[in-house]
């Protein structure tokens, strides 16, 4: 605490004749040329720095800002999901555009058909089938059926096309797989999410969604093509 | 002292009023909002820059009468406007497209897939026909996070 020096109270019996004598000359040395500001807030800057106040302040209501905007955004996850479009007709011109690579496979395209199990009923609670959980609970409540096989559970289906796609080389052949998803109409959303989910998990990355199957009889062969990149 | 305007106090002002008419919008979105099926895998994608197809429930809140969809009674709307059948959302989802997406061509509009999480897929199914007959290549189903 270094300031500037300032004059001791002077005790001695001849104070009151010197201060006198030399008060004039003294207090003019001691006076700075400007007359100095003596607020709270000049006082508090000089010993402690800068105020820190506003910025601290405005810091927060930043960091409550993006608090806020990250609890909106966070909550959500998407699913991308190709759509059916139906077959163009093929002519030699379309054929040699896309014939370019001799050396590429041409893409395998699954259909499976999404039904509920006791699916005369129309739709109403039923336990919902988690791609998460498929292994364990069996997924019983939604069956698949994969271009036209018989109906199994969705769980088996998805370890079914789960091992297409695993293994050496699985990388390229999920590149080649395409599933074309047609759920009937009765089955819940919440469970062909669950089914795309479980897709995804499976390293499959191209997906189509279809148009409804009937409720019971599981789609033949396909008929609609999904969008090539 | 300073001889500049302190404009801490304006700055805090305004991100006060900020963050209060972003909660208000929240919230006057949820009004019409869906229960989302749950998903624990997916990618973010910024909702604002797509054109969203919200299907909710009958028994939802909203001042919309709901209307037949696949045999269930559901609210549809394009970007918060309803719709009441097929034909009306096909041709809600040109408008939309042409006044937000300018000069893209409908094969590459980014659209989303907002549907409630107890509807049956008939309900939804005529979303996916209106895209398929517009030339819509793909969409995003939104799904609530879950861990």
């Amino acid at each position: 605490m270094s300031g500037t020096p300032r004059a001791q109270p002077d005790t001695t019996p001849s104070a009151p004749a010197r201060r006198a004598a030399g008060s004039t000359a003294a207090h003019a040395a001691r006076r700075p040329a400007r007359l100095r500001r003596r607020d709270a807030l000049h006082h508090h800057s000089l010993h402690f720095g800068p105020n820190m106040t506003p910025m601290v302040d405005v810091v927060m209501v930043i960091l409550v800002f993006f608090m806020a905007s990250a609890a909106f955004l966070g909550p959500e996850w998407f699913l991308p999901s190709l759509i059916a479009q139906p077959p163009a007709p093929a002519s030699p011109a379309s054929k040699a555009a896309t014939s370019t690579d001799p050396f590429a496979l041409a893409p395998v395209q699954k259909v499976i058909t999404l039904t509920r199990r006791g699916a005369a009923s129309p739709a109403g609670p039923s336990p919902p089938f988690s791609s998460s959980t498929a292994a364990s609970a069996g997924g019983a409540s939604v069956l698949a059926s994969i271009d036209g096989a018989p109906a199994v559970p969705a769980a088996e289906a998805l370890q079914s096309i789960t091992a297409l796609v695993a293994g050496p080389g699985g990388s390229a052949a999920a590149e080649k797989l395409e599933i074309l998803l047609r759920p009937a109409g009765n089955v819940a959303w919440r469970d062909v999410i669950a089914f795309r989910e479980g897709l995804k998990r499976g390293g499959v990355t191209r997906v189509g969604m279809g148009p409804a199957a009937a409720d019971r009889a599981p789609a033949g062969a396909p008929d609609l093509d999904l969008p090539r990149r | 002292m300073s001889d500049s305007i302190n404009v801490t106090p304006l700055i805090d002002v305004v991100m006060c009023l900020i963050i209060f008419f972003l909660i208000v919008g929240k919230l006057a979105s949820d009004a019409s909002a869906v229960r989302l099926a749950p998903s624990g895998i997916g990618r973010s994608a910024d909702a604002g820059r797509a054109v969203v197809v919200a299907i909710a429930t009958a028994d939802s809140p909203s001042s919309v009468a709901p209307s037949d969809w696949g045999g269930t009674r559901a609210r549809v709307f394009v970007d918060g406007q309803p719709a009441k059948n097929i034909a009306e959302l096909e041709s809600l989802l040109r408008e939309t497209a042409q006044r937000r997406f300018p000069g893209r061509a409908l094969a590459e509009l980014p659209v989303q897939i907002r549907a409630d999480r107890e509807l049956p897929f008939a309900a939804i199914d005529p979303a996916f026909q209106a895209c398929s007959r517009l030339g819509i290549l793909g969409v995003n189903l939104a799904t609530e996070r879950t861990p």
